[in-house]
């Protein structure tokens, strides 16, 4: 079961492919977040 | 919209470099859940048995709360429109007004006999002043840089600019610093 609207969003930090780490709390307080799950590069819908 | 974006898969750095170039760029961050292996899409609950995520959207508010989930069919791109509508009511236009200027925008504007409209930069501002003040004439005046209700008033006056300086003279309204029309209206002279 995936986490539900009114959860708090777990913090985590990755690499991105634009060369920085990405840490989700660095947005607290700045703007909002899409967080966009995809399966896998290379397979295009 | 004040809002980021971020794109996240388990494939490693390299594989999203490559592939972000071969769509000609991507210019949100896509993150790597390589390793440990999709640890940040179980946490979210969207990890499959097969070791990919699923194709899925969180909306994440600026206190760090959850506002909208998508775990949509996997072979199907989601509905961007239903993503917009979430973050417009995440951010009304209303909530970018500051309590001070939600103050002043419910007060009612203010009677005297010569309203200035102004901002506190313009130069011609200060002419208007000093005008004013040559002449003796008593004024009040409005920075529209900080009362927008005012600046919407000089709007509909001044073909929807926000033109300063703007008089109100017991109704009679002179957009700009036109001296001869002040001096008329004002019965200078």
């Amino acid at each position: 079961m995936s986490l539900k609207v009114g959860d708090r969003a777990p913090d985590f930090v990755l690499p991105s492919h634009l060369g920085a780490q990405v840490r989700l709390s660095d947005y607290r307080d700045k703007c909002n977040v899409v967080i966009a799950f995809f399966p896998l590069a290379w397979t295009p819908v | 919209m004040n809002t980021q974006v971020l794109g996240i898969s388990v494939d490693s750095v390299p594989c999203l470099k490559a592939w972000a170039e071969s769509l000609g760029g991507i210019t949100y961050p896509l993150l790597s859940d390589f390793y440990p292996h999709g640890h940040v899409a179980q946490m979210f609950g969207v990890l499959r048995a097969e070791g990919y995520s699923e194709r899925a959207i969180f909306i994440v508010d600026r206190q760090g709360v959850i506002q909208y989930v998508d775990v949509h069919k996997i072979d199907e791109q989601p509905n961007n429109e239903d993503v917009f509508r979430v973050l417009e009511k995440l951010e009304p236009r209303a909530a970018a007004v500051s309590a001070r200027e939600f103050a002043a925008a419910a007060a009612p504007p203010p009677t005297a006999d010569v309203v200035l409209y102004c901002t506190s930069w313009c130069p011609a501002c200060r002419r208007a002043r000093e005008f004013l003040k040559r002449h003796g004439i008593a004024y009040v005046e409005i920075d529209i840089g900080k009362d927008r209700a005012a600046a919407a008033r000089v709007r509909k006056w001044a073909n929807g600019n926000e033109t300063t300086p703007t008089f109100d003279i017991k109704g009679t309204i002179i957009v700009d610093f036109d001296q001869a029309r002040l001096e008329q209206v004002l019965g200078l002279k």
